[in-house]
């Protein structure tokens, strides 16, 4: 094959594979639940930039009366100190974001590594990686959690990191059975036939099928990610001194907010985590529809 | 003189998807007297095994049978159709019983083997002891040894698993059963094993059979009467041996043509083309568009059912 | 089928996983600098201590010796039972705290999953059979309450019924506590009364958030059985609807669902910890809040141990019911 026809083909396929994106994004912004879903982390993502730039006040100055229900220069009332709640909405959404992501993209990382390892090689490597994996999952998370907070450094990075390490495992179980199937395609075994290394066949042939899986759980995983910072946040660990939707409950709780009636502060950040999941529960679900084969039905 | 057992009269059945509506039978007219063996053949698709289902009207979402009667003649005469739904459960399994497709399948996983055969004997009122002594009875009838009773399905083999439903399907001691490709899924020797049993329970008990298959050669040696069934309908029935030496719907005799032989010299044809789309309105035969004797009227009348003999039918423009 | 291997195998994998975990349990603080012994005089005595004193508190936390002669202590008191003092808590050990706490939280977790699996069933199975309406508005609202976070949906009633609504001047729910000062503890009616009222704000947060993920589960499992030629079979069999519903249906899709108790056991654990908190309910959830707050390690350690250990045993449990329940279970 020459220069120029291997130039052509190459183009032809990576052109191929954008056009085949583009349906898929047709695809999804005709369907109901898909448009709703991005509609909804969209929106939440703008508040997150609307507080980056534009923050009415800053999250920490106290010039107004404490526990004030919304007023027109506090549309969302003040906390405890008097601090502008709406501001640490805006910011605080960034945040939590931030972190779920953060914790979804490194688990996801390594959730498909190992998963992708053990499905393919099988045999004693696989064995080793799952009984691994079956001992995290086993332990049970959120008191683990709490220990392994209590005792390392408070940050949001420590944080981070200790909620990517116990998600990955539940990842890397799904990604290994999706590989195991894929496994026995044929243009997988048209692959090997022809000579191709197993790096070269998981890169080439695998895991472009495993994307939309990724994209699925990395969603899902940023919900948890979020969900599990409020949490841990909420206990009094992690960084205390963050402004995110957790801080902003732990706050409420530890000041008494209750006693105040202060909904407006306490309605916000729960708000916030619940639109982020039905927002991804959406969109999951859409992408799940819209890529794995339907089972026949009659 | 033979005594009519089930009468199927103009039943049609249609399956409502979203876009699309398939007419899976189209008019289909059948009788099935006392202690006979009806044999209904034809491909995937023909719309047999819906019309078996039509008998128990098991027909449900999406399919829905929108024309038609079903009279069976026991005791007295029920309109199958009409049956409210106590009086259809009270008519299922003690008159008409059915062995189905897929053994694989067709039985409850989590229940043990007795519990699956007594079940509907307690339903239509038989006493307890009595059912547990008759699910013996019914194994070793099938061919089983009743120590299967206390297992699970999947501890069974292909073959015991069809062997149970034939015994289950014999439970309220129906006067009619139906084999809808009850062997398929079995090897040929566990095939004959079976059909050898089922020819002897009409002699034995009298009951009336109806084979479906997709394979003519095993209604040969058993059936007493043939359907054969196309894109919905029935182009040719009669008794067996007019069908085997007298065929007279292409359809028919393309169909025998494609039975191996022994005999070397025989070719094997296979039919060209596939079975009509039964969503769309069909013009003219069915069949024409596969018939190597298909002319001008073919492809624009529908022929309908004539007699041409000794209980012989056809529909055919060749005939009439 | 329940055969000896499979129990076994299941037994030896619980016997590894507890090993796991407590040893991880053992790590964990010592890895975290500073001396715990010290920490303590400090606190309890304001610096007052002689050199002996500090010796007795570390023999007593196991703080003296190598690591692994400390590792050795470890399993030495745990397999006598001892898990302790606490250093908040000092000198009630951490078995007496633990031991005080733990049925307070058994109870709002064995209620809450109880409550949570059978309601959650029989929507499901509902919703599954009969398509339509129901179905579409299961899960719609299934999405929504499965993103409520438990800790928020506490605070919200707690918020709502125990403070912001008021009939004539009293309170639908109290605000804390698991019982009322004003009641004595034992099997008297009115003690039991105070218990159930408190309990039951809690309950409802575990419960709102957890029965959604049964009712769908056994929505889609009784959707795939319907499907399932065994069921044409009991239809045309002449078996009546409760019959069929009952023997083929239910039996067949709540198979997943027990394995899927499991599993919830673990979110579940978490949940009720928030919500001990929030309500201040003497569960060992608000137990190890407080611990964490002033880091009270062996406390810490302890809980956390029971928990796992919990919960260890409880998924050997479901898995022996399920090899009950499903005879096609086989040994890997």
């Amino acid at each position: 094959m020459s220069d120029r026809e291997a130039e052509v083909l190459k183009i032809l396929k990576s052109s191929s594979q954008i056009s085949r994106f583009k349906e898929f994004l047709k695809k999804m912004l005709h369907h109901r639940k898909a448009l709703a879903g991005l509609i909804i982390l969209f929106s939440l993502v703008l508040i997150a930039v609307i507080g980056y730039f534009a923050a009415p006040y800053n999250p920490f100055s106290t010039n107004a009366p404490p526990f004030q229900p919304p007023t027109r220069q506090h549309l969302l009332g003040t906390d405890y100190l008097g601090e502008d709640v709406l501001s640490w909405f805006l910011i605080g959404t960034g945040t939590s974001l931030f972190v779920g992501f953060s914790i979804a993209i490194i688990s996801a990382f390594i959730g498909v590594l190992v998963g992708v390892t053990a499905g393919y090689f099988g045999g004693q490597v696989d064995n080793v990686l799952m009984r691994i994996v079956d001992v995290l999952l086993v332990i049970p998370g959120f008191p683990l959690l709490v220990i392994l907070s209590a005792f390392l450094p408070p940050t949001l990075e420590t944080t981070i990191i200790v909620l990517s390490i116990l998600s990955w495992p539940f990842l890397s179980r799904v990604i290994r059975s999706q590989t195991l199937s894929l496994k026995q395609r044929q243009y997988v075994l048209a692959s090997k036939l022809s000579g191709l290394s197993g790096f070269q066949i998981i890169f080439r042939d695998i895991i472009p099928n495993l994307i939309p899986i990724i994209f699925i759980n990395v969603i899902f995983l940023a919900v948890a990610g979020v969900v599990a910072q409020a949490g841990l946040a909420f206990f009094g660990l992690g960084d205390l001194r963050s402004v995110n939707w957790g801080t902003m409950l732990y706050w409420f709780e530890a000041e008494d907010g209750i006693v105040y009636n202060a909904w407006w502060w306490l309605i916000p950040p729960g708000l916030g985590i619940v639109a982020l999941g039905i927002g991804a529960n959406f969109l999951g679900n859409a992408v799940y529809e819209l890529t794995q084969p339907s089972r026949g039905g009659q | 003189m033979p005594e009519p057992l089930l009468e199927v009269k103009n039943i049609q059945v249609e399956y409502r998807s979203k876009d699309r509506v398939v007419k899976a039978v189209r008019g289909v007219n059948l009788r099935i007297n006392k202690r006979e063996i009806i044999g209904i053949v034809g491909e995937s698709g023909c719309g047999k095994s819906t019309l078996a289902m039509t008998f128990l009207k098991l027909v449900d979402i999406p399919g829905k049978i929108t024309s038609g009667e079903i009279i069976y003649h026991g005791k007295t005469d029920i309109d199958v159709l009409k049956l409210k739904p106590s009086a259809l459960r009270k008519y299922r399994w003690k008159e008409v019983s059915m062995i189905f497709q897929g053994s694989m399948n067709a039985l409850n996983p989590v229940t043990r083997i007795e519990e699956q055969i007594m079940d509907t004997m307690i339903e239509h009122g038989y006493e307890q002891e009595t059912a547990m002594k008759r699910v013996d009875e019914l194994l070793r009838i099938a061919g089983l040894n009743p120590s299967v009773k206390r297992s699970f399905p999947h501890e069974l083999s292909g073959g015991m698993k069809q062997r149970v439903n034939i015994a289950i399907s014999l439970a309220c001691e129906p006067s009619l059963v139906i084999a809808d490709e009850a062997t398929t899924a079995l090897d040929v020797v566990v095939q004959r094993q079976i059909m050898a049993r089922l020819l002897k329970l009409r002699d034995e008990l009298g009951i009336s059979l109806v084979f479906i298959t997709h394979d003519i050669s095993l209604v040969a040696n058993i059936a007493d009467r043939v359907y054969v069934m196309y894109a919905g309908k029935i182009v040719e029935n009669g008794p067996v041996k007019e069908i085997f030496h007298n065929p007279k719907h292409p359809y028919t005799i393309a169909l025998l043509n494609s039975i191996p032989s022994i005999n070397r010299d025989k070719k094997i044809k296979g039919i060209p083309g596939t079975p009509p789309d039964l969503s769309k309105p069909i013009n003219g035969c069915p069949f024409a568009p596969r018939c190597s004797k298909a002319f001008d009227k073919c492809h624009e009348i529908e022929p309908d059912l004539i007699s041409i003999g000794q209980d012989h039918e056809v529909s055919c423009h060749l005939y009439g | 089928m329940v055969t000896l291997g499979y129990v076994i195998r299941r037994f030896i994998y619980m016997l590894i996983t507890l090993f796991v975990a407590i040893t991880l349990n053992f790590l964990l603080p010592r890895m975290v600098p500073g001396n715990p012994a010290l920490l303590i005089l400090i606190t309890k005595y304001a610096g007052n201590f002689n050199p002996n004193q500090l010796k007795l508190i570390e023999s007593e936390l196991n703080l003296r010796g190598t690591l692994w002669q400390q590792y050795i202590g470890y399993w030495n008191d745990l397999l006598h039972g001892n898990l302790g003092p606490s250093y908040y808590f000092y000198p009630e050990t951490v078995n007496q705290i633990i031991a005080s706490r733990l049925p307070w939280t058994l109870f709002l977790l064995g209620t809450a999953m109880l409550i949570s699996v059978i309601i959650g069933v029989i929507i499901g199975s509902y919703s599954g059979w009969k398509r339509g309406l129901s179905d579409n508005l299961l899960q719609a609202v299934s999405i929504g309450l499965t993103s409520l976070p438990y800790f928020w949906l506490a605070l919200i009633f707690q918020l709502v019924f125990a403070v912001m609504i008021t009939i004539n001047g009293r309170h639908l729910f109290p605000v804390a506590q698991a019982y009322s000062i004003t009641v004595t503890p034992g099997l008297n009616l009115p003690f039991i009364e105070s218990v159930l009222w408190h309990s039951t704000l809690p309950i409802i947060t575990l419960v709102i958030t957890t029965f959604p993920g049964f009712a769908l589960l056994m929505r889609n499992t009784v959707v795939t059985v319907l499907d399932e030629d065994y069921l044409l079979l009991a239809k045309a069999k002449g078996l009546s609807i409760k019959t069929i519903r009952k023997r083929y249906v239910n039996k067949n899709a709540m198979l997943p669902v027990t394995t899927s108790i499991a599993l919830a056991f673990a979110s579940i654990v978490g949940g009720a910890f928030l919500v001990e908190e929030v309500f201040s309910y003497p569960g060992i959830g608000y137990a190890l809040y407080t611990a964490v707050t002033v880091s009270d390690y062996p406390l810490i350690e302890g809980i956390f141990l029971i928990i796992t250990l919990t919960v260890i045993l409880a998924n050997f449990a479901v898995d022996l019911i399920y090899a009950y329940l499903d005879p096609r279970v086989v040994l890997k």
